[in-house]
């Protein structure tokens, strides 16, 4: 009897007792991690990127750092490191229509600033972008 | 489109395919809410709209989703008040250490698993928007879920409810589920305090207050409930309506406190009276509804809302494979290591922890509250959902591998003595019971000591979320009931069996080979639509399967016999039914008379000289009038004598003479049994090593001999 109890108690003790302790660990531990910065939401491109690209808004769906970066034609797949934020996407219209498009970008205080450049495009070389999120994706 | 008739269109499609789908998933063993949540994937944006995305943006416009949301979460908290009126501490009473040890296991283990690989995916799969805190406490709620529901399915169709391993499991997956809910408002708490919707301190000491409030107010409160119920006997729509507007009174208030109305449902649930009628009762009402109907739309809402496509890339499948892995170690094996050590063999502790392995619905519930909430992004809860589906399809299989149904059958076998004649009675409905026993009783042989099972198979499909009760013992099976008070009453004794089936006549084959059945008595009831015929369906199954001889009775009345009648034309099928008649009438002392139906153009007196010589050497102590018809259509002639000499019990065999075939050409060729009012016995004898009935040549009509 004895010695089931302390079999019990030992298992209590190892099964039960060092995961509780584990999942503080794992709280404090976790204290000091740095996610990537937010960036899912709707973006306005501005006028210049509607003309070269044929894109009015970037609709990103982000799931840590990896985005899908809606383009009106299409999804293209995205990075997040920190808070720079890289893509790329074929232009779905404009001048630069079907050439490859970069964007390159960082989030500073909810807004999106940065660059687009299209290869082999020269009017359309670096087109600026500076946009906040315009509404929270709905997910 | 009109935005009801899309909504119509989207809930007609979600029911057919999931149906559909379900349907599928019985056919391959798999409980049928996998096949709807799998259902909800395959409509959703992984597969209908990568295969044919016009439809599904056609039935699925983004803009019209949020009917088929709001119908779904309103099922939804039907349902959690459904699972938590599942709860019921007498599930925990006894079953001792083994099953407070391994709950407690199963839930720290995978939690603490989880919230370390939060660690890891932190970083990689969150963002900054994102509490790790919340994070890692949510990971490790996700992974310490088992679905009581989807298990509790399970160990019935499998038939474990009533061994150890099924009732530690069932008592540890209920601590864990109530476990879960309550973990899972404290996680919901404090993400949304940590988004300052609400401040923490609040929502803990309302939860506290709302908890405490459950227990010691409101659960002596719905006493009265109970008391009304059994006042009145039954269970009215008023009362239905008053125990919805607790239900949502109760989801209210636990969304208000911030933990998310789930919750609140549940909890109700779990405080409502535990009396077995009345919760048999209050859950059929709401039952059907919420699992027919609104459930497959909130699989439906969930798989809109999974995007199986962002998990692309090694990087993103190695972070599946760690889910998986941290899923099944965590769950099924601190469940099993647990129940290792508290006396369990490693076969049944492997059983356990793959039962406890399913996360099922529950895990999709909790995911989709994460998703609302924002604490995991759509990649990780598409990984999340497909480790849902993965760890509950295994389970079957898997707990197949480790304990076959063949072990726990052989474990269960019952060798009777060589000098029982036992007879299986399967019962499908209660008011066939009596009649069948008064046949076993007459057909037992007079040298031979009874041995008779009552057994009733209960359909996999059409039990009841409520319908489990691992206490409840074979007698109290409703079915059995009449069948059991007849035995009483005429001294008989009755074994009564209760199996849960998705095949009843493969599992009534199995039964009868298990209990060394002599024969296989089986009742028949008219179809209510169709006109299926005498010898189809289970029956057929039964007689084309079964080593034991088969009588499947049709009773017309239960006044007691006066005269029996045995057709006769050829020994190979009829010298059975002469056999049973012959006991028949030698325990009864009845009457019998042998129809003797010859060709138009046979030798009338040779053939009967011979049966009357036939009979006397066979069954000496037996005395049969032995009739004779001249007749090329041997059922009209059959029906002829039943009527002239008003016979009330006709015992014949399984042959194309008489119009009873095993295959599909007998359906209109029973005239015997439409065209007539006497009790019919069809008798089929097994012989070892004969070709089964359905795959025996016809035979032309017979000689005798």
């Amino acid at each position: 009897m004895a010695t089931r109890s302390l079999r019990t108690l030992l298992a209590y003790t190892s099964l039960v007792g060092l995961p509780v302790l584990g999942i503080w660990l794992v709280l404090r531990a976790g204290e000091g991690l740095d996610a990537p910065a937010d960036v899912s939401g709707a973006f306005e491109t501005g006028a210049r990127a509607r003309e070269c690209f044929g894109v009015e808004r970037l609709d990103i769906s982000q799931s840590g750092r990896f985005l899908d970066v809606g383009t009106g034609a299409g999804a293209s797949p995205g990075r997040v490191e920190d808070d720079r934020v890289t893509a790329t996407f074929a232009a779905p219209a404009g001048s630069c229509e079907g050439r490859t498009v970069a964007l390159d970008a960082v989030v500073r205080d909810g807004e999106l600033v940065g660059t687009f450049s299209a290869s082999a495009c020269a009017a359309c070389d670096s087109v600026v972008l500076r946009s906040a999120a315009l509404v929270e994706e709905d997910e | 489109m009109h935005a009801l008739l899309t909504l119509l269109l989207q809930i007609g499609v979600v029911l057919a395919v999931s149906r559909g789908v379900g349907m599928l998933f019985r056919k391959i063993r798999q409980p049928q809410v996998v096949g709807e949540m799998t259902a909800g994937i395959l409509l959703g944006p992984s597969f209908l709209g990568w295969v044919a995305p016009d439809v599904f943006h056609a039935i699925f416009p983004p803009q019209s989703l949020g009917g088929l949301g709001t119908l779904s979460q309103a099922g939804l908290v039907l349902f959690m008040f459904l699972v938590g009126l599942e709860f019921d501490p007498k599930l925990l009473r006894g079953r001792g250490h083994a099953a407070l040890l391994t709950s407690h296991v199963s839930i720290a283990l995978p939690f603490f698993l989880g919230s370390l690989l939060g660690l890891y995916l932190y970083p990689r799969l969150s963002d900054a928007s994102v509490d790790f805190d919340g994070f890692a406490l949510f990971m490790g709620a996700a992974m310490s879920v088992t679905a009581f529901p989807v298990l509790a399915r399970i160990l019935q169709e499998r038939n474990l409810m009533g061994t150890k391993v099924g009732a530690i499991t069932i008592a540890c997956a209920a601590v864990d589920d109530v476990s879960a809910w309550g973990i899972l408002a404290v996680v919901v708490a404090i993400v949304r305090a940590s988004a300052a919707e609400t401040p923490l301190w609040l929502t803990l000491a309302g939860s506290l207050a709302y908890v405490l409030a459950m227990v010691f107010v409101v659960r002596p409160l719905l006493g009265l409930l109970e008391k009304r119920y059994h006042h009145r006997g039954r269970i009215t729509q008023d009362f239905v309506a008053g125990v919805i507007l607790l239900v949502l009174a109760s989801a209210y208030t636990t969304e208000w406190l911030g933990i998310h109305a789930l919750f609140g449902a549940f909890c109700l649930g779990a405080v409502m009276p535990k009396d077995r009628g009345f919760v048999h009762e209050l859950a059929d009402k709401l039952e059907h509804v919420t699992v027919v109907f609104l459930l497959p739309l909130f699989f439906a809402s969930a798989g809109l809302r999974t995007r199986i496509g962002l998990v692309s890339g090694p990087e993103m499948w190695t972070f599946f494979g760690l889910i998986m892995l941290v899923a099944v170690a965590g769950k099924f094996g601190g469940s099993t290591i647990a129940s290792r050590l508290t006396g369990l063999g490693w076969r049944e502790a492997s059983a356990l922890g793959i039962l406890m392995n399913t996360r099922g619905l529950m895990e999709l519930v909790i995911l989709t509250i994460g998703l609302e909430l924002g604490v995991i992004a759509p990649a990780l809860f598409a990984m999340m959902v497909m480790m849902a589906l993965a760890t509950t399809f295994m389970t079957t299989p898997v707990l197949q591998w480790l304990y076959p149904l063949r072990r726990l059958r052989e474990s269960g076998r019952e060798e009777g003595e060589a000098a029982d004649y036992t007879i299986l009675l399967p019962v499908s409905l209660p008011a066939s019971g009596p009649g069948l026993l008064r046949v076993a009783r007459a057909l037992v042989p007079a040298d031979r000591h009874e041995r008779i099972y009552g057994a009733h198979l209960r359909r996999a499909d059409d039990q009841s979320v409520s319908d489990f009760d691992p206490d409840a013992p074979p007698a109290q099976e409703h079915t059995l009931l009449p069948l059991l008070e007849s035995a009483a009453e005429t001294g008989t004794s009755v074994r009564p069996v209760v199996l849960t089936t998705q095949d009843p006549g493969a599992d009534i084959v199995d039964l009868a080979h298990h209990k060394g059945a002599h024969l296989v008595l089986m009742g028949w009831h008219k179809p209510v639509v169709s006109t299926a015929h005498l010898l189809g369906g289970v029956v057929h199954d039964v007689m084309d399967r079964v080593r034991a001889d088969v009588g499947v009775y049709v009773e017309r009345s239960f006044d007691p016999w006066r005269r029996v009648l045995v057709p006769f034309r050829d020994p190979e099928h009829d010298d059975v039914a002469v056999e049973i008649a012959a006991r028949i009438s030698s325990r009864l002392g009845l009457p019998a008379t042998v129809l003797h139906v010859v060709p138009p153009d046979g030798d009338t007196a040779a053939q009967t000289a011979a049966l009357v010589e036939r009979l006397a050497r066979k069954h000496p102590g037996v005395t049969f009038e032995v009739k004779t018809a001249r007749a090329e259509d041997a059922p009209a002639a059959v029906v002829g004598e039943v009527r002239g000499a008003q016979h009330d019990l006709v015992v014949i065999g399984v042959a194309p003479t008489w119009g009873f075939n095993l295959g599909f050409i007998g359906r209109k060729h029973e005239r015997v049994a439409t065209e007539t009012s006497a009790n019919l016995l069809i008798v089929h004898r097994y012989v070892e090593g004969a070709p089964r009935p359905s795959h025996a040549p016809s035979p032309a009509a017979a000689p005798t001999e």
